[in-house]
């Protein structure tokens, strides 16, 4: 028991300074910033791709709930590879660039520095957000159809299930927006709905125009 | 042995970390018991500061490494007191 207790008290001390040093990282990159932009685009990105996806399964009659999961997954699993290749390399190029003109005002090299640390954790921290956020909305968005798999409820009632927790994300995302910006939620939230429905809506013409 | 008391050093820092981070991080250091950063000249992304630090027993390296942690540049040593009291406030 007081292994455990000596254990419980060390590994909080570790995440009391790494939180600190987190802080201490952010202060000097600004990464949270950035960190929160790249979350609410990539998992809008995420989650109106699938919204797309469901909407074309949807109109197209598929009753088949493992194509919508395999082809759901395979897209988010592109879309985070997508990200996380993306924000690595330019969040890299950024990171460097910002090296190398602060190491030409100093002249002096920064690359042992706490700036260099910084920046690397900036780099890794902005590679996995940009990667997770779209898995993390794809999954929400899919979760009905997983349901429909393990016997849950019929496909038709996942299809409603799914658009709803699609408005939702999108209604959540605006509201997230909304609360940083400090302005309305409801409005910011109604923003980011638009997008979805104008998304719907330009599948719906299209099948209506086609099928 | 007599050590080192007091340093004024004419430092050159990027904006971020902050003077105060700095500031705080050395008085962190071991014998270090005061350190006073009076920002000289600031530019766009690096700032000139005088550092002075108080102590009874001041490590340079120690103060220099430190720096350098923290990617700023010692440019000159302007003035060191040494001994078993300080001379002049």
């Amino acid at each position: 028991m007081r292994l455990v207790g000596r254990f419980g008290s060390l590994t909080w001390r570790f995440l009391k300074s790494y939180s600190s040093r987190l802080k201490f990282y952010d202060r000097i990159t600004r990464m949270s910033k950035i960190l929160r932009r790249y979350f609410v685009m990539n998992a809008f990105d995420g989650a109106l791709t699938i919204f797309g996806m469901v909407v074309g399964a949807f109109l197209s009659k598929v009753s088949n709930p493992e194509i919508i999961v395999w082809v759901g997954l395979s897209t988010s699993i592109a879309i985070s590879i997508s990200g996380l290749w993306g924000a690595f390399l330019t969040e890299s190029a950024e990171r460097t660039k910002d090296r190398k003109e602060l190491e030409r005002l100093m002249l002096t090299d920064l690359k042992n520095t706490e700036i260099n640390a910084a920046a690397r954790v900036a780099v890794i921290a902005a590679t996995f957000v940009d990667a997770v956020a779209p898995m993390l909305a794809c999954i929400l968005i899919m979760l009905p159809f997983f349901a429909v798999e393990a016997g849950f409820f019929p496909i038709a009632d996942a299809y409603v299930y799914s658009f709803f927790l699609s408005f939702a994300t999108f209604f959540g995302l605006g509201m997230f927006l909304g609360r940083i910006s400090k302005e309305n939620i409801i409005v910011s939230g109604s923003k980011m709905l638009l997008a979805g429905l104008t998304s719907a809506a330009i599948t719906w013409m299209l099948s209506a125009r086609f099928v | 042995m007599s050590s080192i008391r007091r340093l004024v050093l004419d430092v050159l820092k990027p904006l971020e970390p902050s003077s105060i981070e700095l500031a705080t991080k050395l008085s962190e250091l071991k014998g270090v018991e005061a350190v006073d950063l009076d920002v000289r000249e600031v530019d766009r992304k690096v700032e000139t500061v005088r550092l002075t630090l108080e102590g009874e027993w001041l490590d340079f390296e120690k103060i220099n490494a430190t720096l350098e942690k923290y990617g700023a540049v010692v440019h000159s040593v302007d003035r060191v007191t040494a001994g078993n009291r300080l001379t002049s406030p």
